[in-house]
């Protein structure tokens, strides 16, 4: 069966939402294993997950879900012994392990089913608990003689034998014999069978049976009924004379009642599957579908949630930002015109825009907790893969951030856990000896404050090795030992963070397969965030992630520089000036701005951006920004023009060296303009020491 | 047939991968129309008495009211509904119980397309 | 807008253009539109070849000045004053040649569009070494005939090599 692309992309969200519920009920079950409430919403998303990757043509995925719901619906009902609770959970661990692998390789569009063997030890390993429930049908009443006589009596009746064959693929040959057998004694009596009618009900047959049946429709009208019933491959009605009946009653169906006297008992009940309490297969899954229904009526009563495409909202977003660009120009427009009651409609419109704006930010808001939790396990493994104990501990798991980025800083931070196991957590023989914990504990708090995502990962290992470091600047000369022990911390860690500069000596088998801190920093600056580590020896390690929590809409202050247009946001501008360049003083090559009794470093835009062809406007304009308590540069530009909302699309540096844009926003003629990153360029700035100074002056 | 009178189907489906599926290859056919879509029983039974379909297709396990007691319930409103259990596998005591609650016929997930155009051909197509 | 053209059995479809007073084809496939030059923006440091960054249709797109980028202007001959300002004057009546290089929509800024012309596959001919060209050999496609006179086929996606994103990131680090 052919795929679409849209139905490809349900399976995998639906997929990956109940993956997602598999791992939660998990970690539930393991806090609480005798708690039944997990395995109920294991068993069904087991279930479901079955369902769905049979539909996608996995057939071995699905009968491993197939596998883990049987055992966890007779887990239900039977708790597991102490000693095995560990295997059953490794073995759910396990599973979950599958069923991602599945995920991803169908989301790269390989439709691999699992492996053959694979099934096999999963099944061996649930053998004990793998015995099908009985399925009863009986509907086959065998008739006595005297039955048979007044039958033949009334010339109503019709007498057939009926040869079945079903198709090679029918699983469910009972439910398909009850089905066949219903449809028959709707209109008729089936009498007897061959096989007989107890081997036949209980599905001791290979794939064609005949039976003997009696009504007072015609061939026609059978063939009909029989017509309608699926799975059957081939059907042979040939009607029987009475005197052929008579001689097959009493060469074959006498013998039969006379052969076993407990089926006549069973066949004077008429229907006792069904009857017999002690036999529980349907009562028992009626409790459970029930049980499975109450869990799930609790919270869907009403139904407050939709489930909407994340793409969709980026649409919405992007619709949103482009009225916004376009509310913009007309607002310009009217207050040229300045008629003041059109004015002051239009800005009423202000209130409601910014209201839909919060609104559409919120949309695209998750909790960190989605992808947060999905850590627990990945410190676990780590751990277990390199010998060591660790635990994390998540806090303000409840903040929320803008998806996507949360989704860019996934991989960076497992890159930080991982190294937090690898190389910062002792081993527990090592811990015990410095009188730790043998259990490593890592701790990842989130916090939001002014615009920003804080993400502090902190881990009480053994801190960053800076004597190794050193040796290794040492060794690789950029500096001389004694001028490498002078290093501060912050210089260090800018050591680190260096591509291709790294502590290790031997092949790292983890972290060494991911990316590189070096990638991580450029990541996070990627983003537009930052990051700081501060580390103790045998203290530990802290790393702190400052990324803003979303990207989509900003305020900006449209400026200038030389002849092109650029943008600043404007949060970052403190006060704006005219240019007086009687203020400005000259210390050694940079330039600094007078201001009351400061001096503030000026940045030339122009000549930071390598702009300076046009010649500069005689009245130029002075923006101060600050950074933050301590750090302030003048930015120096020609022109300024009007403040508005730009949506902020981001920018791909293909071929320019300048980093520091924070993104591109489309005017309202079409034009781009470039949002100047104005805090990375002072940190550009300090960073080239270019205002070496600027502490000494300042103070 | 006239075209007008398409047959319709009320698809009754937890997962909308599977509804999709169907509802997909059931157009396809030209006299079928899928006319409602539940994914859970008490939907379904609320589709069936007002759209009064042709034909339902039943998932069996599915949250808030499962498939037998909705198959059920539908036959109570109209005895001659017609219902075809779209089971998953393994599921064989439960299909059970939903033939003897009154399911026309039964199918199993994975199905391919042909087994569904089978179904609209010997339950639908009178 | 130009839709791309079919092409019959051994015919290919060129754009000619003029860049420089010189006249250039590229294969009609790899152009998407041609467009009247808008506002493009100049990007802070890049490379001299990059005119700018440009939208097209909400995507940004990065505009190549072909001139720049095959090294036009150093075999131009003394310009006079007269020249410059006619240059001057006809900047802004430049177009933009929409192509798709490597799946990535970029623009290329021409002087102006020539003709757009449908050539047999054999009138096509591989550059021979001895022949004179005034542009380094490995924009070359090879040499088609237009009005009886030879015109360059420029290979579209020679112009923007991965050496160049190469050459950038090792600048970086």
């Amino acid at each position: 069966m052919s795929i679409s692309k849209d139905d490809l992309k349900l399976f995998i969200s639906e997929t990956e939402d109940l993956i997602q519920k598999v791992e939660d009920e998990i970690f539930k079950l393991e806090d609480d294993p005798n708690n039944s409430q997990p395995k109920q919403e294991l068993y069904f998303a087991f279930h479901t997950l079955k369902g769905l990757t049979a539909m996608a043509g996995l057939d071995k995925a699905s009968k491993f879900c197939h596998y883990f719901e049987t055992l966890l619906d007779k887990s239900k009902e039977v708790s597991i012994e102490e000693e095995k609770q560990e295997d059953f959970m490794k073995l759910l661990f396990d599973s979950l392990d599958l069923l991602r692998s599945i995920l991803k390789r169908v989301k790269s569009g390989d439709f691999t089913d699992i492996d053959e063997q694979f099934l096999n030890v999963i099944k061996e390993s649930f053998e004990e608990f793998e015995s099908e429930k009985p399925v009863e049908v009986s509907m086959i009443q065998p008739v006595s003689a005297d039955q048979l006589q007044k039958s033949l009596a009334d010339k109503k009746n019709l007498f057939y034998k009926i040869y079945i064959r079903l198709q090679p693929t029918c699983v469910f040959k009972k439910v398909r014999l009850f089905i066949i057998f219903r449809a028959l004694n709707d209109v008729g009596e089936i009498f007897f069978s061959e096989p007989e009618p107890q081997l036949l009900e209980e599905g001791e047959f290979k794939i064609d049976f005949e039976l003997y049946y009696m009504s007072q429709k015609n061939n026609a009208e059978i063939l009909k009924i029989i017509d309608e019933i699926l799975e059957i491959e081939n059907k042979v009605i040939t009607p029987m004379t009475n005197a052929e009946v008579e001689k097959f009653h009493a060469d074959v169906v006498k013998k039969w009642f006379d052969k076993a006297e407990k089926p006549k008992k069973v066949s004077a009940k008429p229907k006792p599957a069904k009857k017999k309490p002690g036999s529980s297969v349907e009562v028992g899954d009626e409790k459970s579908v029930s049980r499975v229904v109450e869990t799930f009526r609790d919270d869907t009563d009403k139904i407050t949630r939709v489930k909407v495409d994340i793409d969709v909202l980026e649409e919405l977003m992007n619709f949103f930002g482009e009225l916004v660009v376009i509310k913009n120009h007309i607002n310009q427009h009217l207050k040229e015109q300045g008629d003041q009651e059109t004015n002051r409609l239009f800005d009423e419109m202000d209130k409601p825009f910014m209201e839909i704006q919060e609104i559409i930010f919120n949309l695209k808001l998750v909790r960190v907790e989605s992808t947060f939790r999905k850590y627990r396990r990945l410190v676990r493994d780590v751990a277990k893969e390199v010998g060591k104990k660790a635990q994390i501990i998540l806090e303000g798991t409840n903040v929320e951030i803008d998806r996507k980025i949360l989704e860019e800083i996934n991989s960076p931070l497992i890159h930080i856990l991982r190294n937090a196991i690898y190389h910062g957590l002792e081993t527990p023989q090592e811990r015990k000896k410095k009188n730790k914990d043998e259990t490593g504990t890592l701790k990842l708090t989130t916090s939001r404050r002014a615009g920003l995502i804080y993400i502090v990962v902190t881990d009480d290992g053994q801190g960053i090795n800076y004597e190794k470091i050193k040796e290794k600047i040492v060794e690789k000369e950029y500096y001389t030992a004694e001028e490498a022990e002078k290093l501060d911390e912050e210089e260090l860690n800018r050591f680190m963070l260096m591509p291709g500069f790294s502590t290790l000596s031997g092949a790292d088998q983890i972290s060494g397969r991911g990316m590189g801190m070096a990638i991580v920093a450029e990541k996070i600056k990627e983003l537009g965030g930052n990051f700081t580590i501060h580390s103790e020896k045998d203290q530990g390690t802290k790393i702190t992630l400052m990324v803003p929590f979303t990207r989509a809409i900003l305020n900006a202050q449209l400026i200038k520089v030389s002849s092109d247009l650029f943008a600043i946001p404007t949060e970052n501008i403190k006060q704006i000036f005219l240019f007086n360049p009687a203020s400005v003083e000259h210390i050694g090559e940079e330039q600094y701005y007078k201001l009351d009794s400061d001096l503030i470093p000026v940045i030339h835009l122009d000549d930071h951006l390598n702009f300076q062809d046009d010649g500069r406007s005689p009245s130029r304009i002075a923006i101060w920004i600050k950074k933050d308590e301590e750090t302030s540069m003048m930015f120096v530009a020609d022109e300024i023009l009007q403040q508005m909302n730009v949506v902020v699309k981001p920018f791909k540096f293909n071929y320019s060296n300048f980093y520091d844009i924070l993104g591109s926003t489309i005017m309202s003629d079409g034009s781009i303009c470039l949002i100047l990153d104005v805090l990375s360029i002072i940190d550009t700035a300090l960073e080239e020491k270019r205002f070496s100074k600027l502490s000494q002056i300042q103070q | 047939m006239s075209k007008e009178e398409k047959k319709r189907v009320l698809i009754c489906d937890d997962a909308q991968f599977t509804r999709n599926i169907l509802k997909n290859i059931m157009s396809k056919t030209g006299f079928v129309e899928v006319v409602g879509e539940a994914p859970n029983g008490n939907k379904g039974i609320e589709l069936y008495k007002e759209l009064k379909p042709d034909m339902v297709t039943m998932d069996l396990v599915m949250p808030e009211k499962g498939g037998i007691e909705t198959i059920e319930e539908i036959l109570k409103i109209d005895p001659k509904a017609l219902i075809v259990v779209v089971s998953a596998l393994g599921q064989e005591a439960l299909v059970l119980e939903a033939a003897k609650k009154g399911a026309k016929d039964f199918i199993q997930k994975p199905f391919k397309t042909d087994q569904i155009l089978e179904v609209l051909d010997r339950i639908l197509k009178k | 807008m130009l839709k791309e053209s079919e092409t019959e059995k051994g015919t290919i479809s060129v754009i000619i253009f003029e860049v420089e007073g010189e006249q250039f084809a590229i294969d009609l496939l790899h152009a998407r539109e041609i467009i009247q030059k808008g506002q493009i923006r100049r990007l802070p440091q890049t490379f001299e070849f990059v005119e700018g960054i440009y939208n097209y249709r909400g995507d940004i797109i990065y505009v190549i000045n072909l001139s720049k980028k095959l090294e036009l202007h150093k075999y131009m001959s003394y310009k006079s004053k007269e020249d410059v300002e006619e240059e001057e004057e006809q900047s802004d009546e430049k177009y933009l040649v929409i192509v798709n290089i490597n799946n990535v929509n970029t623009g290329l800024l021409v002087d102006r569009i020539i003709n757009i012309s449908h050539i047999k596959s054999n009138e096509l001919v591989e550059l021979s070494p001895i022949f004179e060209t005034s542009i380094s050999m490995e924009f070359i496609e090879g040499v088609i005939k237009f009005k009886d006179r030879p015109r360059i086929l420029l290979n579209v996606d020679k112009i923007l090599t991965e050496a160049e994103q190469v050459k950038i990131q090792k600048e970086l680090s």
